[in-house]
């Protein structure tokens, strides 16, 4: 940002300062006259003094000609902190630290060393002369002049002359203006390109033929009539949320991986992308939609009872994937967290404020805004409603009444199983344990000298395979579920084989096989005694181990080699046969594993405990020692081993996550200050003031209580409601809050989408520096008109697309170019290019290849057929042809994409196999046999591509085209349908294809 | 409004946006009142057409060689005997949290043996044989520090200003400045092997015009271009006949709609694009070199033939007139602890690593400098060389430096940059950068500068924000310049 002009800066004439300099000893003064005022004459006072405001040239709103404006400061806060130079900002901008000043060089070091002596000394400065101090205080109550500030005005739509081209009091505003200047606009266009027009407008689609010729003939008799109906048949379309949902995705910067270095991807963020689908389809009131991405998730109950609910709770979730759809590092160093964390926010509040409200509320980050009235203190207390949250993918219970009923059924059978351990608990295992204690060495330290037990032969089976490396290692394979050795899999192909050669202390890495599978080990050990192994265990990847049916190790790793002591275990045995069954699960590459066993202690404290006499134990010590006996009795082991197994039976909800926010959920890590927000000393987050507490824009706020209103009283703090609700209410408050600007961007939004410019071209910046609306009357009205609607967005797009206005033809009229040639009063519709998504879409459709499919996960694969927006938006891949075409790079907001035409995008269309072979199939289609004739075949490729017939000429041009295209081919057999497809390629690529009138 | 704003937009309505001026009811009744713009507007402007740089500038194209992954200064080219001589010691003032792991805090020497060269006496590690011969046409800056310790945003900062994705990279900003000399080629090519971490973004074109984007390629591969090469079935006449057709048929629909600008601009680049298809080839193939320059680049040298490829090809591009080439090196062999996306990333040997990084980068980036000035291209041309930081002077592991963004050497040659200048310093061990510091936004305002741009000028107006390469820093770095 330049630092030119300061509008909001308002100047302050203080009285006598005080006397506190002139009580200083002399020697300070004496040195700040000889060392440090010559220095702040030649090196400073042009842009910060009251000279320099004079010229207009303070810069900052610092000056440094006074010991206020030393100790107050400009925008970046106090120049000098009397007796800190560390702290001093003046010292750090001469070191060239930061801010570099002078900006016309360094300071010799020996000077820079006079200004922190001085400020060591306190900073003595007997200038109180000069009482001029600036301040960047912001007049808010200025600030609430600008137009886009005050309330709505509820403009009556003007009288106009020219009364017969009027459709909507829409076209009174624009005719009233036309007429005060003398411009005529155009007259209704074709219904051929009516229609045209309003379906790629309202569902980016191209019209078929038929629906074409519908039309049509219904236009003959009833032109309004047949206008309003395909508009409203357009509007109900459910291809119509595809449409406008991708125009809300380019604003909320919506992205399906985390960015940066490795590009991690959010594989349940797509709902966020369907829920924008569904609102729209549904005309969810705009107020509603705004509330539920800033707090959807604080506004869901998850306890879910039925399948609607959980339908509608995955929609509200889904909703704040708004505020989390920003880019996230997932390889970080431990200095860069906090930094990245108010990186992270900055993301959130800058998308809230361009999107939302049209303002860069994110260039108050590092100082109070320098155009618009947004104090920095706004932007932290803005931030400060994000405090806690961070992302998570939270699961949703698709089905909670099957699961009730199934979970009831299954308890009904777990319980007898439980009440058989139970039982044994209570009444074998106590003496049992007593047994143990009587028979056990004295001290069980050494009971590690000899082992007692005979380790059996290692049976193997695998691999089983799974659907990926993750799927593997949790799913519960037959193994897991029973030992019995004689069973076999997957008719007959996986069976347990003994293996007799594999040692134990031995890495095996080429004895096992599979990707994205487990293999199973399984053997018995036969002991004497009840007694402690420890393990030494490798594998390649991850591992499981169960003993005696208790899992003792789980660890989902990824390596390259399995070798010995990368997982180490201790185990227990008991008397009697004890069986070891071990997991080794592969993801891709070459699987191994590694065995040892070595007779052990138990652990200390249990050996402490064991040590003890009886009567000193205490309940917790004998609890634990009960505990840890468990290990070695066989039958408990057993009823443990039913009760275990039946477990993996146990039904699972089925669950539905969605990337969304989440109270406290993932962000970067940093310690007690992760999920506080403090106000930063020029944006600097190693530059902390006080902590900020939740609060929204002042000068959008009619109301004398500030956010009180919003946010319960903060006095009783437990009865506060969280930042983000609070917020949700004021934006969308249309009598205190920030509803009318809300009103006013959203309506601005649409417009801009169906005129290809809005009434305020600049869509997200209402701001002082953003463009006057052309026409802020019908800006008023149209928001007017959504409000008192409740604020449904699909009656708004009927007013403007049955308007004449819209509806007008793009001849060239005399008035028109006289007078307005930059068509800033509409008096003609131009044509337009469409998206990247629509000429993919229409690609598609035209040569009857798309896929209509809704919602849904996504893809990246550029053969997919579906619509464009179901391409996942993975934040390192995105799809070449759509980012060919303009389709937006997804880290910031995108109110209006650039439109460019470049060589790139012709090579494409002319070379890409996936065009010439969309060619091919629209060839076929427009003449699947060699009967079909030529001229057909022309006519019903114009049908499907431009909505309308070939002319005589051009079907003279085309078939003549045809006729050399074959000729070319000489004697290929292929030749004319060669031509064929070459005709219908250059279809493809027409101007006519692309541009819609 | 600077000048250079104004000749970038190719249309006058999205001039008078940006411009700030707006198209509200003030400025509507002057603009009402002008008549004929538009006839005089009626071609459509290129938006990549070449344009007169505001100021003189020195230099016409930029040829980067980044080294990614981030070279040691104190192992390459800022020689420090005090660090030679306290091995295993203490480092004073040393934080083990500087880089991504945890240092020792122990000096470790470098393993390689520095001696002077030239007329300015540089010194210049073993490494270096062939660019050592070159000092005297160098500018070394000593004294670069950067804001992270983390490859992927110190390369974003490098290229954008900025440590987060999403703004335009200094190529993008200057072929929005400057246009293209030839319209034929991309006007902004990167060349990488292996892609460096955090890929695509980190040449973004971020909120400029897509026209401004980098055209991102590995040489490596058969088609270093999408979409060069014709259908099977449409190659040869076949093509230019259904081009001539399809001119005829856009043209009559223009002709319909004589307000429309971007039809024409459509028209136009069907045309480019099919001469692209016989242009690009020919700027991409290396066997037009003589078989002394290919060997001259080392492409007769495993080690250094995909590197010397990308350096060749970068002197055909600049020579075809491509305003700015960006070559991420590719090193086949990156041992040390590095992978193949952050080749010089010498986290437990620096000596394996960085004789194996050298001798891929050492001969081509010579031969360029030596080719450059034989076909007097070297003057207007800037070459940059450098990592995305430095590397630590106290050790990770045995024999490993961690990363250190507080000091680190890049050093600039050609396109008006003083040779034999040995600017800034690092501390006696080359720990921090102390004397004429230099960060990111300075080599930015001193390429611009070069290039005939004020850095405080180039802005661009996105989201109601006027944005700078430079940000709100930047200082020419006038102690470099000739």
């Amino acid at each position: 940002m330049f630092a030119k002009q300061l509008p909001f800066m308002i100047l302050l004439l203080f009285g006598t300062a005080t006397s506190e300099a002139q009580e200083a000893n002399r020697k300070g003064l004496d040195f700040f006259e000889s060392k440090i005022r010559p220095m702040l004459v030649t090196h400073c006072y042009e842009c910060h003094s009251a000279g320099a405001v004079a010229k207009k040239k303070l810069k900052g709103g610092l000056l440094l000609d006074s010991r206020d404006g030393l100790l107050t400061g400009g925008e970046s806060g106090p120049a000098v902190v009397p007796g800190k130079p560390d702290e001093s900002l003046l010292i750090e901008a001469l070191k060239y630290d930061s801010l570099k000043m002078p900006p016309a060089g360094k300071l010799p070091d020996e000077l820079i060393a006079n200004f922190s002596k001085w400020i060591e000394m306190g900073a003595p400065d007997p200038r109180n002369e000069t009482a001029v101090v600036a301040s960047s205080e912001i007049d808010l109550e200025a600030g609430r002049k600008h137009w886009a500030f005050q309330p709505l005005t509820q403009p009556q739509p003007p009288e106009v002359g020219d009364s017969a081209w009027v459709r909507t009091p829409i076209d009174q505003f624009v005719r009233a203006k036309q007429e005060a200047v003398g411009v005529t606009p155009n007259a209704t266009a074709a219904p051929r390109t009516l229609i045209r027009r309003a379906y790629f407008d309202l569902i980016g689609l191209p019209p078929q033929p038929e629906d074409v010729e519908t039309f049509l003939q219904e236009y003959e008799t009833d032109p309004t009539g047949a206008y309003d109906r395909l508009i409203d048949q357009l509007l109900s379309n459910e291809h119509y949320g595809e449409r406008w949902a991708r125009h809300w995705l380019d604003i909320s910067r919506f992205a399906e991986s985390n960015g940066y270095a490795f590009d991690l991807d959010r594989p349940n963020a797509w709902h966020y992308r369907d829920f924008v689908i569904r609102a729209l389809n549904s005309d969810m009131p705009y107020n509603e939609f705004v509330r539920l991405q800033i707090a959807g998730d604080l506004l869901t109950n998850l306890e879910v009872q039925t399948a609607d609910e959980a339908r509608v709770a995955v929609n509200t979730v889904a909703a704040t994937g708004l505020l989390v759809a920003g880019t996230f590092t997932s390889q970080q160093t431990q200095k860069e967290r906090e930094r990245s964390r108010y990186e992270q926010l900055d993301d959130i509040v800058s998308t809230l404020g361009t999107s939302m409200l049209g303002l860069t509320v994110g260039c108050s980050r590092c100082h109070s805004h320098k155009f618009d009235p947004l104090p920095q203190h706004d932007y932290y207390r803005l931030a400060s409603c994000f405090a806690e949250v961070g992302f998570a993918d939270t699961g949703i219970n698709m089905q909670p009444e099957e699961f009730r009923a199934a979970k009831a059924e299954y308890d009904a059978a777990h319980a007898p199983l439980l009440e058989v351990r139970t039982k044994y608990e209570q009444e074998q295992l106590p003496g049992a344990l007593a047994a143990w204690l009587t028979a056990r060495p004295e001290t069980p330290t050494i009971s590690t000298a000899a082992p007692t037990m005979t380790l059996g032969v290692w049976q193997h089976i695998g691999p089983f395979t799974s659907s990926g490396f993750d799927a593997a290692f949790d799913q519960v394979f037959p193994p897991e579920l029973d030992t019995d050795l004689s069973k076999s899999f997957e008719e007959g192909k996986l069976k347990w084989t003994k293996q007799p050669e594999w040692q134990d202390g031995t890495a095996y890495n080429d004895k096992l096989t599979g990707t994205n599978s487990a293999n199973y080990l399984f053997r018995t050990i036969e002991s004497q005694t009840p007694q402690v192994l420890s393990l030494s265990l490798g594998s390649d990847d991850g591992i499981k181990l169960w003993v005696n049916g208790r899992e003792v190790l789980s660890k989902k790793v990824g390596r390259n080699v399995a070798a010995a002591g990368q997982e180490t275990a201790t185990i227990q045995l008991a008397t009697g046969l004890n069986e070891v069954l071990m997991k080794i699960v592969n993801g891709g590459g070459a699987t191994g594993f590694y065995f040892a066993a070595t007779a052990a202690a138990p652990p200390a404290d249990l050996a402490a405990i064991i040590t003890l006499p009886t009567d000193q134990r205490n309940d917790e010590q004998k609890q634990k020692l009960a505990e840890w006996y468990k290990g070695f009795d066989l039958d408990w082991l057993h009823l443990n081993q039913a009760v275990a197994r039946h477990d993996t039976q146990a039904p699972k909800p089925d669950l539905t996550s969605v990337f969304a926010a989440q109270v406290r959920g993932t962000t970067y890590q940093f310690g007690e200050d992760t999920y506080k927000v403090y106000q930063l000393r020029r944006g600097n987050a190693d530059n902390k003031e006080d902590e900020a507490t939740p609060g929204f824009l002042r000068v959008l706020m009619r109301t004398d209580k500030e956010e009180k209103q919003w946010l319960a009283d903060s006095e009783t703090a437990d009865k506060s409601r969280p930042g983000r609700l609070g917020l949700a209410d004021w934006l969308t408050d249309v009598d205190h809050g920030s509803g009318h600007l809300l009103a006013r961007v959203i309506v601005n939004r649409l417009w801009h989408h169906h005129f290809g410019k809005g009434i305020v071209a600049t869509p997200s910046d209402f701001g002082t520096r953003g463009d006057k609306p052309s026409h802020p009357e019908l800006l008023d009205w149209l928001a007017t008109e959504l409000i008192r609607g409740g604020w449904n967005l699909k009656p708004i797009h009927k007013l403007i697309v049955t308007s004449n206005v819209y509806m007008q033809a793009d001849e060239v009229t005399d008035s028109g170019k006289q007078f307005d040639p930059e068509n800033l009063l509409l008096w003609r519709r131009a044509a337009r290019r469409l998206e990247a998504e629509i000429i993919r879409d229409s690609l598609l459709s035209v040569s009857g290849e798309l896929d209509l499919t809704l919602f849904g996960k996504g893809s990246l694969d550029q053969n997919s057929k579906r619509r464009s927006i179901y391409f996942t938006v993975k934040r390192s891949q995105l799809i070449p042809l759509l980012q060919l075409f303009d389709a937006p790079d997804t880290m910031q907001a995108i109110a209006s994409r650039e439109e460019s035409t470049v060589a790139p995008q012709a090579l494409a269309l002319l070379n890409s196999p996936v065009i010439r072979d969309l060619a091919t199939k629209l060839a076929t289609k427009v003449r699947p046999n060699p009967e079909t004739s030529i001229a057909q075949a022309i006519d019903q490729t114009y049908q499907l591509a431009l909505a309308r017939p070939a002319t005589e000429a051009e079907q003279a041009a085309m078939t003549s085209f045809i006729q050399r295209q074959k000729d070319s081919r000489g004697i290929d057999p292929n030749a004319e349908s060669l031509a064929v497809r070459d005709f219908c390629h250059l279809v493809l690529c027409m101007n006519e294809f692309v541009y819609v009138d | 409004m600077s000048h250079i704003m104004q000749m970038s937009f190719n249309s006058r309505r999205d001039f008078l946006q940006r411009a700030g001026l707006g198209c509200g009811s003030l400025a509507l009744t002057n603009l009402l009142h002008q008549e004929g713009i538009l006839a005089a507007d009626r071609k459509a402007k290129n938006p990549l057409a070449s344009r007169p740089a505001p100021n003189a500038a020195k230099a016409k194209s930029v040829i980067w060689l980044f080294q990614t992954g981030s070279p040691s200064q104190v192992d390459t080219f800022d020689y420090k005997p005090e660090l030679q001589k306290r091995d295993g010691t203490s480092l004073a003032g040393a934080d083990p949290k500087t880089g991504f792991f945890t240092t020792s805090g122990k000096c470790l020497k470098s393993p390689f043996k520095f001696s002077q060269h030239g007329q300015c006496g540089a010194w210049t590690s073993e490494i270096f044989p062939n660019i050592s011969q070159h000092v005297d046409d160098i500018a070394f800056v000593y004294s670069c520090y950067s804001q992270s310790n983390n490859h992927t945003p110190a390369m974003l900062q490098f290229n954008s200003g900025m440590i987060r994705q999403g703004f335009p990279s200094m190529g993008s900003w200057l072929t929005y400045g400057l246009g293209s000399e030839n319209s034929n080629l991309p006007a902004y090519v990167v060349m990488h092997g292996t892609k460096p971490r955090g890929g695509d973004p980190i040449w973004s074109s971020g909120f400029l015009p897509s026209v401004y984007q980098a055209t991102a390629l590995d040489p490596r591969g058969a088609t270093p271009i999408d979409n060069l090469e014709q259908p099977a079935e449409l190659k040869g006449a076949p093509q230019r006949s259904l081009l001539d057709a399809l001119n005829a048929a856009n043209a009559k629909h223009a002709d319909l709609r004589p307000f429309d600008r971007d039809l024409n601009a459509r028209l136009e680049s069907f045309e480019l694009a099919y001469r692209m298809q016989t242009s690009a080839p020919e700027a991409f193939d290396l066997a037009q070199e003589p078989d002394h320059i290919q060997e001259m680049y080392g492409l007769n040298r495993a080690e250094s033939k995909d590197y010397g490829r990308q350096c060749l090809i970068a002197r055909r591009l600049i020579e075809r007139g491509v305003r700015f080439v960006q070559i991420f090196a590719a090193c086949p062999n990156t041992p040390g602890g590095a992978v193949s996306d952050v080749p010089w990333d010498a986290h437990n040997d620096i000596n394996g690593n960085h004789r194996a990084c050298a001798s891929t980068v050492d001969q081509p980036t010579a031969a360029l400098l030596s080719d450059l000035k034989q076909r007097g291209l070297f003057d207007e041309t800037i070459v940059i060389y450098g990592g995305e930081f430095g590397r630590t002077s106290d050790s990770q592991d045995v024999g490993g430096r961690d990363h250190n963004p507080n000091a680190f050497t890049t050093w600039f040659a050609g396109g008006g940059f003083k040779g034999g200048t040995q600017y800034g310093a690092s501390d006696e061990f080359g720990y921090k950068s102390v004397e004429n510091r230099v960060n990111v936004h300075d080599i930015h305002a001193t390429i611009l500068h070069q290039m005939g741009i004020d850095h405080t000028e180039l802005t661009y107006r996105f989201n109601g924000r006027d944005f700078r390469l430079t940000d709100v820093e930047g200082e020419v770095l006038q102690g470099i310049l000739a």
